[in-house]
């Protein structure tokens, strides 16, 4: 996956905003409101690649041969994780339509903010084992692109056991930013309830095709589930898709009123809006970056 | 309702493979999408999609099983008792009689019974067969028969009525002979003006419908003239069929003029009568009409009556008058001569006190001798002399071959054993058509000359044995019949609607056309005995023409009938029957009335709605508006 150099510039300039904001363990070039406190050592913790090696302990690390990274107090980081849905419904929609490369290129967006902002940044494709992280430093930034070029979806994801296998490798809270089509078989609320669960402050960025928000099927039809090849028999008409619009409607707000509720920011995204306009315009509108 | 056919129900039975076609043959378009997850979120109940239910929502298939139902009620023809006739056989007697053109009822009885009819053909069924006997003076089966209601309702259409009287012994007879199954009804479409004695129907099964609703007329019953003395006379009748008294203005022309006209007033029931004498005895037409003479547009409702005619040809002698110097053969030839009175003048006598007749004659007959002035008749001259109409030579003995022209006046002519010793020499004018010829010229000739016909004989009878042959009174009845023809008809009087006429044209007549009363022409035929003319079917008067010579005769055609003027619609009458004493009260074996055509109807428009469907034609939004969609229910 490519993204541009002029992309890339104005991405880096932007910054994720956590409103729930979680203390970190490292310093970072986040604009804390605990910045220019104490840095008094607190603890060590694993070093991971791109870790700003200066802090390394390099006594430690020739007595264990173990690199060991110092950890101060007073200094934030924010911990984000991409999570990005991997199952086959994301594999539709034709060219930059496609649900699932707009996904991606949204998730490549989101590590480019954060890797400039010196976050701690785990990346998932759900579905797919694909994991990548935890990584902080632009020097991941070719590393996290290929990774994403290199990502097919496929299969089904039950969101509720993928939240849950996530929160038993990352229990650091951070901010989850969920890319679905929230097309899940099991349905997206448990999955999202886990996540929460564990303290995360979770974005949830739900993505359709134009084919999806305005189908223009006719006739009497056998549709298949791409995901799971469930057959559903149904005639469309005019009056069909009407309806169709309006349960569409309602549900995304049945989804709205549920993140409502849960603290949850929400955004139903139609990927017929380039990705980059969105991330840089309609999420800093939103106050997601800035 | 009754069920005629209730075994064609088992056809229902054909929804069952219809139902399992369609369950089996349900294909629907595959089509892979994203996720199916929205989808059934609206289509919440599953089971709606098991097979009944597909078939719930097909509305294709529910077309189809409604068009099934309704054909196969068709099928089973249903049908209520109504006023259809629904015997087997359906005889119907169209009375076409001239009292059926009274205008009591619009516009005519005649066409109101053809409407009447025209009903019975609707509605009568399919198996049944129409046999229409019209009922005229020769009475006619239209219809045979049939089962063909197209071919039957054009025959209706183009049936006409008559102006006069109908056979109906004959009529009854034609429909006792058209019965031929036990389910029979005879229909009767009448006013019922016939003599009660004509009526012979051998059935129970009749059925009477009565046309017409007033017995308002007044007409002529007769109109005749006869010779009076020196004169002629007319007589006129008028009958007032009505139930009340009633005035008209009575009017008689002779030719185109004005006779007389007085208004009359006829008590109901009664007839007026009225001679007018001192009529010249000459051919003349005359008129008789009777109108309003309160200025209303109609006198009453049959019209037919209220005109009669006469063209009154005097049956007189052939009056002949011979001037010779003593012909035994020709005197003892006229005398035996039927019709006519031949007077003798002798040549030699003639001059001074004894001036030759000029007029009172039909025919003069000049032998030897040519007068100094025309005379106002034809003329047949023998052994001519000079004279100034044309050329004569001295007689010769050298005449040559003799020749008979082929001519409608030589016919039974034979010339082969007649010798002439000598013959004046003629030369033929240009207005003669010649006869018998020599080579000298013609021996006999015809022609027309200043309005008069001339018969010429160029020899001296004396100077030959003509006269002791055969061909003698053969040449000279046929000479005198060119000279002065007999009248053609044989009733003076006049005829009766549809009566024949016999013609007797003279043996010079070629051809006869006759012009009738509506302004057409038509040519009779002619054969050795004359000719029967029988077209008398419209009242009026009728031009004969003879030809060659465009000789003109008239004969009148009159109705004169007071069973057709009676014009009161009779409400019923006895038949004769089986038992000799029937009632055309008998009620008429009515049918029942299918339904057929509603469902088919019904099957037509729904083949053309499923049609629609099938080739998804959009429909109108508010169509679609008002159409319950089941996906709509099945969302909530």
């Amino acid at each position: 996956m490519n993204l541009s150099s002029s992309t890339i510039n104005r991405l880096k300039r932007l910054q994720l905003v956590a409103q729930q904001i979680k203390a970190g363990t490292i310093r970072g070039n986040r604009r804390s409101i605990r910045r220019g406190q104490s840095i008094e050592f607190a603890d060590y913790r694993n070093y991971v690649p791109g870790d700003d090696l200066r802090q390394l302990d390099w006594n430690i690390y020739a007595r264990h041969n173990h690199p060991f990274i110092k950890l101060r107090e007073h200094e934030d980081d924010l911990a984000v994780y991409l999570l990005v849905d991997g199952s086959k419904s994301m594999d539709w929609g034709a060219g930059d339509e496609n649900k699932f490369t707009y996904a991606c290129k949204l998730a490549a967006g989101f590590s480019v903010i954060s890797l400039f902002t010196g976050d701690q940044l785990w990346l998932e494709v759900l579905g797919t084992g694909m994991q990548l992280g935890p990584m902080r430093g632009q020097g991941n930034l070719i590393r996290m692109l290929d990774a994403l070029s290199g990502v097919k979806p496929k299969g089904q994801v039950h969101l509720s056991e993928a939240s849950r296998q996530f929160n038993g490798s990352r229990k650091r809270p951070g901010l989850v930013i969920l890319i679905s089509d929230l097309l899940f078989v099991d349905g997206y609320k448990d999955g999202v309830k886990h996540l929460q669960g564990l303290g995360h402050e979770i974005i949830l960025l739900q993505i359709l095709c134009p084919e999806e928000l305005h189908p223009g099927m006719d006739g009497e039809l056998q549709l298949i589930d791409s995901e799971t090849g469930e057959p559903q028999e149904v005639n469309i008409d005019r009056s069909m898709r009407r309806v169709y619009n309006q349960r569409l409607k309602a549900w995304q707000a049945e989804i709205r009123s549920f993140c409502n509720q849960r603290q949850i920011r929400y955004f139903s995204i139609d990927t017929s809006l380039t990705w980059d306009q969105f991330l840089m315009y309609e999420l800093r509108k939103a106050g997601v970056v800035r | 309702m009754r069920i005629l056919s209730p075994w064609f129900a088992l056809l229902g039975l054909l929804a069952i493979p219809i139902i399992l076609l369609y369950m089996l043959k349900f294909q629907r378009q595959k089509v892979e999408i994203s996720s199916i997850l929205l989808w059934q979120m609206i289509l919440q109940d599953r089971q709606a999609n098991r097979p009944w239910q597909k078939l719930k929502r097909n509305l294709l298939l529910i077309i189809q099983l409604v068009i099934l139902a309704a054909l196969v009620f068709a099928l089973i023809q249903p049908a209520i008792r109504g006023d259809a006739i629904s015997n087997a056989q359906v005889i119907v007697i169209l009375d076409a009689t001239a009292s059926m053109q009274a205008s009591d009822v619009s516009p005519s009885r005649f066409e109101s019974a053809k409407e009447e009819l025209q009903k019975i053909i609707n509605d009568l069924p399919n198996s049944s067969e129409l046999t229409l006997i019209q009922a005229s003076s020769e009475p006619t089966v239209l219809i045979a028969h049939s089962q063909d209601k197209s071919e039957m309702r054009e025959i209706v259409e183009a049936a006409t009525v008559s102006f006069g009287e109908a056979n109906w012994r004959a009529v009854f007879a034609l429909a006792n002979a058209s019965i031929t199954v036990p389910d029979h009804l005879v229909v009767l479409l009448s006013d019922g003006n016939f003599p009660d004695e004509d009526i012979s129907l051998y059935t129970d099964r009749f059925e009477y419908r009565l046309v017409g609703s007033s017995e308002n007329n007044i007409g002529i019953n007769a109109f005749s003239i006869s010779p009076e003395g020196s004169g002629s006379e007319l007589l006129i009748k008028v009958h007032n069929y009505s139930d009340s008294a009633k005035s008209a203005l009575l009017s008689i022309f002779q030719g185109e003029e004005l006779l007389q006209a007085n208004s009359i007033e006829i008590p109901a029931g009664e007839t007026y009568t009225e001679v007018i004498t001192g009529l010249p005895v000459g051919i003349q037409t005359y008129t008789a009409r009777l109108s309003n003479d309160a200025g209303a547009d109609t006198l009453d409702d049959y019209p037919l009556d209220d005109q009669a005619y006469i063209a009154y040809h005097p049956s007189e002698s052939k009056r002949i008058l011979l001037v010779s110097k003593g012909n035994f053969f020709l005197e003892k030839f006229l005398s035996v001569l039927p019709d006519s009175e031949a007077y003798r003048a002798f040549s030699d006598e003639i001059g001074g006190d004894s001036p030759l007749p000029n007029e009172g004659f039909s025919i003069f007959i000049y032998d030897g001798f040519f007068p100094e002035k025309l005379p106002n008749g034809n003329i047949l001259l023998i052994d001519p002399p000079e004279n100034p109409i044309f050329d004569v030579s001295p007689a010769t003995e050298e005449y040559g071959r003799v020749d008979v022209v082929d001519h409608p006046l030589t016919q039974y002519i034979n010339w082969d054993q007649v010798q002439i010793l000598q013959t004046k020499v003629i030369t033929l004018p240009d207005w003669g058509e010649p006869l018998i010829t020599s080579e000298v010229g013609p021996l006999v000739f015809v022609g027309e000359f200043q309005s008069h016909r001339f018969a010429v004989v160029s020899f001296n009878l004396l100077d030959s044995d003509l006269p002791l042959q055969v061909t003698f009174p053969i040449l000279f009845d046929q000479l005198l019949s060119y000279l002065n023809p007999p009248v053609m008809y044989d009733a003076p009087d006049g005829y009766r609607v549809k009566q024949a006429v016999h013609l007797k044209p003279g043996a010079s007549v070629d051809a006869i056309r006759i012009l009738l009363p509506n302004g057409t022409e038509e040519a009779v035929d002619l054969n050795e005995s004359g000719s029967t003319f029988l077209d008398t079917h419209i009242p009026g008067i009728y031009t004969i023409t003879a030809l060659p010579g465009e000789y003109t005769e008239q004969f009148a055609v009159n109705i004169f009938s007071n069973v057709e003027s009676g014009i009161a619609p009779r409400q019923a009458f006895s038949i004769t029957g089986p038992n000799d004493a029937n009632s055309a009260q008998i009620p008429p074996q009515m049918g029942l009335k299918t339904l057929w055509q509603i469902p088919v109807v019904l099957a037509l428009v729904f083949l053309t709605v499923e049609w629609w469907l099938y080739f998804r034609r959009p429909l109108p939004l508010w169509v679609l508006n008002k159409i319950p969609t089941f996906w709509q229910r099945d969302a909530h």
